[in-house]
């Protein structure tokens, strides 16, 4: 190989090799790590209020569902390896476990608990999008109803 | 006047001074020259040029560099840019706008395809969420798509001490 061709091929390295190493390192981190959002709202009839967080979802939820006001209460985050649970309490003595299983496709697949003075009272599985989200959504709190926005990235 | 080497003829004279006659063509034309003013004229006349050559000739060859020599040769001879072998010069070279495009269309491939993958404006067209399993404490429960970003909402109603009608829907 002459000396020209041989600066060719390493000027071509030397491009790629950035591509190379953020697409790895992408990868490595994306199965190491699952970031997870979940946001505690309580929708009600009671009054017509909407907060400023929740307009995105909002948006959605309002062609589905009679309720005129969306409260946030609190959001978590949790920063979850695969097999690791993460827990979040909810209002109403409820607590909400979050276990990462695994990692398909573009869809990391969990495990959703919702526990009620200490007694299971839900549990699902799901495989949810790369930055999705899910809502679970039903039990009944002060005068109205409480729902969980679930988000997961890696 | 005999025509040939007694007779005035420049030709001869010039053959007479570089040697090219017989032996018995230079015995005649030594008498003529005895009696013949005019070509001992042109014979002198050729032989002051000779020298004056001759001279010229010495003082060019004594005085002559071979280095401006082969530099004036190869000023005449087109000549490509020649390629720097070192340095920043051979970086330069490398990096010019021929050398980059392929590596340039890879990064810029791998960008796109990165984004792609990875953009946050990416909109999904399957729903957010596939529901394997399913256990609850309910008497009724709902799965539910938003109709714009497909995010899949799970509705449930939970038994104890919560019965009822969901009002909200």
């Amino acid at each position: 190989m002459t000396a020209y061709n041989k600066r060719r091929v390493w000027l071509c390295s030397i491009c790629l090799t950035p591509f190379v190493v953020v697409v790895l390192l992408a990868t490595a981190w994306a199965e190491s790590n699952i970031q997870v959002n979940v946001k505690t709202v309580l929708a009600s009839q009671d009054e017509a209020y909407i907060d400023p967080a929740l307009s995105a979802v909002v948006k959605e939820l309002e062609s589905l569902f009679r309720y005129s006001s969306y409260r946030l209460l609190s959001e978590d985050r949790l920063n979850l390896a695969l097999k690791k649970t993460g827990s979040v309490n909810l209002p109403g003595e409820r607590v909400l476990m979050i276990t990462p299983t695994g990692i398909q496709a573009d869809r990391v697949e969990m495990k959703l608990v919702i526990l009620r003075k200490n007694s299971q009272v839900f549990e699902t599985v799901i495989q949810l999008l790369n930055r999705g989200s899910i809502i679970v959504g039903g039990p009944k709190h002060q005068n109205g109803s409480l729902l969980f926005s679930i988000s997961a990235s890696y | 006047m005999k025509a040939g080497v007694g007779s005035c003829n420049p030709d001869l004279v010039m053959r007479y001074m570089d040697q090219e006659l017989s032996a018995q063509e230079r015995a005649e034309m030594d008498r003529h020259l005895e009696s013949c003013t005019r070509c001992r004229e042109v014979l002198q006349e050729g032989q002051r040029l000779c020298a004056a050559f001759q001279k010229s000739m010495d003082h060019a060859v004594g005085t002559a560099s071979l280095d401006r020599i082969e530099h004036a040769v190869l000023a005449r001879i087109p000549t490509q840019a020649p390629k720097q072998t070192n340095g920043a010069g051979a970086l330069v070279g490398a990096l010019s706008w021929k050398n980059a495009i392929v590596p340039a269309a890879a990064l810029a491939v791998g960008v796109v395809l990165f984004f792609s993958f990875f953009s946050p404006f990416h909109k999904p067209l399957e729903p957010s969420a596939i529901i394997n399993s399913f256990t609850a404490e309910t008497s009724s429960v709902m799965i539910l798509e938003t109709p714009e970003t497909h995010r899949t909402i799970l509705w449930f109603e939970e038994k104890q001490g919560q019965g009822g009608e969901n009002d909200g829907i």
